[in-house]
């Protein structure tokens, strides 16, 4: 596709509407109690589509943090932990990288900041994953934490504090 | 070697695209998509597969435009972003869509 083409779908595309749609229905099908291929395929494309917005409008963030449904999977956290522990290794493979991803590139600054979420949640949620595939959880867990230290070392004194963090009032 | 023939492929395939774009093909796939329903029900009949397989499509096909999008814009950054989410896990047969 040449870029005059590219730019078009750009120019004729309503980020807020497409990202409300899509994280619902990414919402909807990780809450199915079994996920068959097609499933797969969607959230595969979803999540896609989810950190391609992110990254381009970074305002959208809050819509994000902010995602609540009425029914099934409820809110921004629960859909992160769904997809981290789902039982299809796929769909796990498919948030770590998601996820880090956001984490690496949304970190503006403390109220818009994809790393201390991320962060926060998976240290909050640690003691939970018990019986559950967890080794996407722990290598996401540890990259984070990888970047939380490269991060302080450049910030320096100016680092945030780890315990609002990891324990948000 | 490029033949003759991949060089009319290839010609063919970018005319698709630019003729789908100026006969308002995006703003299809995009209505499209924000019209459709999953249904979460546990036992799949086959008109559900069927239409989640229409849905699954619809949105391969959104994100390949939509990757392509931010390739253009954002000289490449993102569309690498989104192929490294994809990377190695992908199950999304998209050739034919390029």
């Amino acid at each position: 596709m040449k870029s005059t083409e590219g730019q078009e779908v750009m120019l004729n595309t309503n980020f807020e509407q497409l990202f409300d749609k899509t994280i619902s229905l990414l919402a909807t099908v990780l809450g199915k109690e079994t996920l068959i291929f097609e499933d797969k395929v969607i959230i595969e494309n979803a999540l896609a589509v989810l950190v391609g917005i992110l990254l381009y409008k970074k305002e959208v963030y809050a819509k994000f943090i902010g995602f609540t449904a009425s029914s099934g999977i409820a809110n921004a956290e629960q859909l992160t932990l769904a997809g981290l522990l789902c039982p299809e290794e796929k769909v796990r493979i498919d948030f770590e990288r998601s996820l880090s991803i956001l984490a690496q590139n949304l970190m503006q600054d403390s109220n818009r900041n994809a790393l201390y979420f991320l962060l926060g949640l998976l240290a909050r949620n640690f003691a939970n994953i018990s019986n559950k595939p967890s080794r996407q959880f722990f290598e996401l867990f540890n990259q984070l934490i990888d970047l939380k230290a490269r991060r302080d070392d450049f910030l320096g004194d100016a680092a945030d504090d780890s315990s609002a963090i990891y324990n948000p009032g | 070697m490029v033949t003759e023939s991949d060089l009319e492929a290839q010609r063919l395939k970018t005319n698709w695209t630019k003729q789908f774009l100026e006969q308002h093909g995006w703003n299809y796939i995009i209505t499209s998509y924000l019209d459709k329903q999953v249904s979460t029900s546990t036992t799949v009949t086959f008109i559900e597969q069927a239409s989640l397989k229409d849905l699954a499509f619809l949105l391969t096909l959104l994100r390949v435009f939509l990757q392509a999008g931010f390739q253009a814009q954002e000289g490449g950054k993102i569309g690498e972003a989104i192929q490294l989410v994809r990377k190695s896990s992908s199950i999304a047969d998209e050739s034919d869509l390029h």
